[in-house]
């Protein structure tokens, strides 16, 4: 029964991955984030230069969980109520009354383009959503979908216009998956795959049931104490005030990684196993995604931007104080 | 610090294992502990080889450099050992699976083991047991290999050279022993040390024989043979000698101060034979030291006398408490003679007047007198009264 559920799971998650990657092209790392991401019952940040398929992957996601979506536009003049709803005054037979008209982020997917355009203020109105899935407005807390998700993307380049996410709104995201410039070989399949008359789309391959137990199975999978100890280890590793903390993490850098950083690891490690035929949670799997785990939640000092200091330079650094030691 | 820290488990899962009660399981860590142990066994054993090998060459006795050099090497096995399967005791499913290739999945087992079954998951893993390989000694020898011994013996060898006594020149033409032979105090001095150390102590509270106890010790240069020795002296150095090793070049210094001990029996040269009037026909010399300023010394005429009848003061000598036990205070007659031992709460005795007889009644009845120099005076005074019909007084 229980390898019953752990082949049902791999069979679905590979189908899933190949729909994926039947449209977006030379991106497979970042369709296997994305959908551990999902699986894992997180948020997902895309982050990539424009034409490099972000919005396509979120839309695409979509489609073939066969998920309920939703989208916001991030604009500079976008408000919390356009995205959370508002109480709106109907009129009526017996008098004018109250109702609540939910905004897009009733939904289970929730595909937020281009979030750093928002201002900090419309930002701020997906914390409660995305940590505590629900909404509370005129004292009155709505509930979200089970499977609710957001799938932001986000531009590195452009500065103009744009406002950094928060530590706080940045923290909610369980992986910042980074999508690369596509190399000449498969832009050459991009071009010849979007400029004919019938356009590949992306084909549904789940229902939001099956969805929702792939989610249930990725729960069951066990997870040693001495496995978890050795994943906080990690990511405690990376603050600066950490015993464990390798000189670049104790000189460059400000914030490290908290308790989301080891749940999405935790999280995410446990996809990883059931994709690697396992049903408990062994060191390799923890370990797939922790750049992606960490490069959004680590705030680098002074010294550390001046140093160069970046994502890479730090998980080398703590694997070797943490991992090769352990 | 970061090593260290990562070494050490946190505490909440140290003892989590709790009891093992699958045989698999419990086969498997007994495999690992057992390898760990031996080990720290033989780590212990490669340490203290060299170690023993000092402790035997520097210890003169077979029997304690025998129980020394095992000692060294039992508790450092031993130590080595414990400490292993210390280290193991909590960390073997995670060294079981590094010998498979599932990797956690013993550490899974063995943490869900206590959880309550009904979960098929669980069941499942739990099920999974019976299919684990135990872990293949070679891959443990891999993982945690054993000790190499060349490292220990190289080292025990070079320990072997550097601390064992250098062996006896070989046997050539005389000539070339008479050429190469080293200075006498200086050949091999750690062989003979015990017994130096015991003929000096031997030597103790002779202040006449204290040079000679200093030069043993090595804290001085060879002193001058004196001139005058007591009896007792000589009685020392009688004892010093015969706990000197045969071999020790020091024992000629020690026999030179024995001239009365020599084995051609002849005088020392520096003695002069005094004929006793009076009692040359009982054929009985009195050897005199000819240097002045000796205490000991006597006249003819006094031994003649039967002791002195001059005022005599009965001295105790004092002896250092590290003297030899056989050692007690003695009488001195007349700042010279020795007698022999006295009782040590003997301080001095009336002066003797009158003749020489009654002088020895009057000591030999002093109630602080011990029996038995009762009887050395007892025999003393049948002595002089044999000598008397030859006319000796």
């Amino acid at each position: 029964m229980v390898d019953d559920s752990v082949n049902k799971f791999r069979d679905q998650d590979r189908q899933l991955r190949e729909a994926l990657a039947a449209i977006i092209f030379g991106q497979e790392d970042a369709i296997a984030a994305a959908t551990s991401t999902l699986l894992a019952g997180g948020h997902l940040l895309l982050v990539g230069v424009p034409g490099t398929g972000k919005t396509r992957l979120a839309e695409g996601l979509a489609d073939v969980t066969g998920l309920g979506r939703g989208r916001i536009q991030f604009t500079p003049d976008l408000l919390p109520a356009d995205i959370l709803g508002g109480e709106t005054l109907l009129p009526g037979h017996d008098g004018d009354r109250v109702e609540f008209r939910p905004g897009p982020v009733f939904t289970q997917l929730l595909v937020a383009d281009e979030i750093n355009r928002g201002t900090p203020r419309t930002q701020s109105a997906l914390l409660e959503a995305m940590q505590e899935y629900s909404v509370s407005i005129s004292g009155t807390r709505h509930r979200l979908d089970p499977l609710f998700s957001v799938i932001a993307t986000r531009n590195p380049i452009e500065m103009e216009g744009t406002y950094p996410l928060p530590e706080a709104q940045r923290d909610r995201f369980l992986l910042e998956v980074p999508l690369h410039e596509p190399t000449a070989q498969v832009l050459t399949r991009i071009a010849a795959a979007t400029t004919i008359e019938q356009q590949e789309v992306a084909r549904q391959i789940l229902d939001p049931q099956i969805f929702a137990q792939m989610r249930r199975t990725v729960r069951r999978v066990s997870a040693a104490d001495p496995v978890i100890e050795r994943a906080a280890r990690w990511v405690a590793a990376t603050r600066p005030g950490d015993p464990c903390a390798p000189e670049e993490v104790r000189s460059g850098i400000r914030l490290g990684a908290g308790t989301r950083a080891l749940q999405a690891l935790v999280l995410t490690g446990k996809v990883e196993a059931l994709r690697n035929g396992r049903t408990h949670l062994a060191d390799e799997d923890w370990l797939r995604w922790r750049r992606e785990v960490i490069q959004h939640r680590l705030v680098y000092s002074l010294e550390g931007e001046l140093g160069g200091l970046d994502t890479d330079a730090v998980v080398a650094a703590v694997d070797r104080s943490v991992v090769h030691n352990r | 610090m970061p090593l260290d820290e990562s070494l050490n488990p946190l505490p909440f899962h140290q003892n989590a294992w709790g009891r093992i009660e699958d045989p698999r399981l419990r086969a498997g860590r007994a495999r690992i502990q057992r390898h760990a142990w031996l080990r720290g066994f033989l780590t212990g054993l490669a340490i203290g080889l060299p170690v023993a090998v000092v402790l035997w060459n520097f210890e003169p006795r077979a029997d304690r450099a025998l129980f020394k050099a095992a000692g060294v090497l039992v508790i450092l096995g031993g130590f080595f050992a414990a400490l292993q399967y210390r280290l193991v005791r909590s960390r073997w499913p995670r060294i079981w699976d590094a010998t498979t290739a599932d990797d956690a999945l013993v550490e899974t087992i063995v943490c869900q083991w206590h959880l309550p079954a009904g979960d098929p998951w669980r069941d499942s893993m739990r099920a999974r047991c019976a299919q684990i390989p135990l872990p293949p000694l070679s891959r443990l020898q891999q993982l945690a290999p054993m000790p190499s011994p060349w490292p220990s013996l190289l080292l025990a060898l070079l320990a072997l050279w550097v601390t064992a006594p250098s062996p006896s020149p070989p046997a050539t033409a005389p000539q070339q022993l008479v050429e190469v032979a080293p200075p006498r105090d200086s050949e091999n001095p750690r062989e003979h040390l015990r017994g130096r150390e015991d003929a000096a102590r031997a030597l103790a509270g002779r202040d006449s024989l204290k040079n000679l106890a200093e030069q043993l010790r090595g804290s001085a240069a060879a002193p001058e043979t004196p001139g005058g020795l007591l009896p007792r002296d000589l009685e020392a150095l009688q004892n010093a000698l015969s706990r000197l090793d045969d071999s020790d070049p020091l024992r000629d210094s020690v026999e030179r101060w024995i001239p009365s001990q020599r084995p051609d029996g002849q005088v020392d040269e520096q003695m002069t034979v005094l004929p006793i009037e009076d009692a040359s026909e009982a054929g009985e010399a009195v050897a005199q030291q000819l240097i002045p300023g000796s205490t000991a010394s006597s006249t003819a005429a006094e031994i003649a006398d039967g002791g002195l009848d001059a005022a005599v003061d009965l001295e105790p000598v004092t002896e250092e408490s590290s003297s030899t036990s056989d050692e007690t205070p003695s009488i001195r007659i007349d700042g010279g003679i020795e007698i022999g031992s006295m009782a040590e709460n003997l301080e001095t005795i009336a002066p003797l007047s009158g003749n020489s007889t009654a002088s020895w009644d009057r000591v030999r009845d002093d109630p602080r007198l011990q029996p038995r120099w009762k009887r050395v005076i007892d025999l003393y005074l049948d002595s002089l009264d044999r000598k008397e019909p030859a006319g000796g007084r």
